[in-house]
């Protein structure tokens, strides 16, 4: 009986199913923080405990028949980062008119987001791998986990935080906005995509379209620059 | 049909992507991720319109637009560093939130001197 509750055929369904659900909440809730990604991981982390503690298996062979279910998904993670040309495509004339803020924010927004990561990283006395883990928060997804892969981090560790990276966006940038008086788009837009990546501009977008069009550029243009800067490392 | 064709195009751009960093690391050294030179391959071939958008568009929106999808397995696989994270998560969690203020912040900001700075040269204001 276990065996149904534990085969590919319903972990994908129940992957698909979840991640369904709250994407229809989402668009219902319109908040944010109500991120279909973390919550759809956090439902299947607590099933996961579950069939654990029933089976007895380890950790590491739950997580491992869970994974090997949905592998199908890696066959699409490189093609996925292909199709990021669609967004800065559809955008062509807003990177033509804000090229230098463009160019301006994303060297910034690389530059500080990974050398605080770096220099905090020391000062908490955290270890290369850790560090390495952490330094593409900022970048979208994708991008931060070949990073993440390329230079020795664990790209779980960074998916997480580039997670944890997007909700800090939607909390705090609003706020931010405010006290730092970012009254034009090209500031706000820039702000929210080079910081927090795609959740930071669903919020820009509520701000004003056109920051939300520079943000989904900045996604880009810092997953670019953050690549690069990554080859040094 | 014509999602596969559009899957088919997607696909191939990833793969020359891959070709292409294949040989950057063999012969130069660098690495560059195969799937972000096809991305810049498919902008370039877009822009100049040697590829129609309507190539690669429902494909390709929807996997912009479900892109979270795709990381569930991996951030479910955290399951597995819950061990090593028990005593530092607050360390990273406070790392995480430290360099998100420094970044937004200083992004901001530089970008509201650029346009002042812009507006001046020009001497107009468009927002």
């Amino acid at each position: 009986m276990i065996n149904i509750f534990t085969s590919p055929v319903f972990y994908i369904c129940l992957t698909l199913g979840l991640y369904s659900l709250f994407s229809f909440l989402r668009g219902i809730i319109k908040n944010q923080l109500f991120n279909p990604l973390l919550l759809t991981s956090i439902s299947i982390i607590l099933y996961l405990l579950v069939i654990k503690s029933i089976t007895g298996y380890a950790t590491k062979e739950t997580v491992d028949i869970y994974t090997n279910a949905l592998n199908f998904v890696n066959f699409m993670l490189s093609p996925l980062t292909v199709c990021l040309a669609l967004p800065i495509y559809t955008r062509r004339h807003i990177i033509k008119q804000y090229w230098l803020p463009i160019l301006v924010g994303t060297i910034i927004g690389c530059a500080v987001s990974m050398s605080s990561v770096f220099i905090l990283g020391h000062f908490f006395g955290l270890n290369k791998e850790m560090i390495y883990s952490l330094l593409p928060k900022s970048v979208t997804t994708a991008i931060a986990k070949e990073i993440s892969q390329d230079i020795g981090g664990i790209p779980e560790i960074t998916i997480a935080s580039v997670i944890v990276t997007g909700i800090c966006g939607a909390l705090f940038g609003p706020i931010l906005t405010k006290i730092f008086k970012l009254d034009r788009s090209a500031s706000i837009g820039m702000a929210f995509g080079a910081s927090s990546h795609a959740v930071g501009t669903s919020k820009a977008v509520e701000i004003s379209t056109r920051a939300g069009a520079i943000s989904s550029v900045a996604i880009v243009t810092s997953g670019i620059l953050t690549v690069i800067i990554a080859l040094f490392l | 049909m014509k999602l596969l064709k559009q899957l088919s195009v997607i696909a191939g751009f990833s793969i020359i992507g891959e070709i292409i960093s294949y040989l950057l690391k063999e012969l130069l050294d660098i690495f560059i991720p195969g799937s972000l030179i096809g991305m810049i391959i498919l902008f370039i071939l877009l822009t100049t319109k040697v590829i129609k958008y309507d190539f690669v568009d429902d494909v390709g929106e929807f996997f912009v637009n479900n892109m979270g999808f795709f990381f569930v397995p991996v951030a479910v696989s955290i399951m597995n560093y819950f061990g090593i994270l028990a005593p530092i998560w607050w360390k990273l969690l406070l790392i995480i939130i430290i360099s998100f203020f420094l970044t937004f912040v200083s992004v901001g900001l530089s970008v509201k001197l650029t346009m002042f700075i812009q507006d001046k040269l020009r001497g107009d204001i468009d927002d």
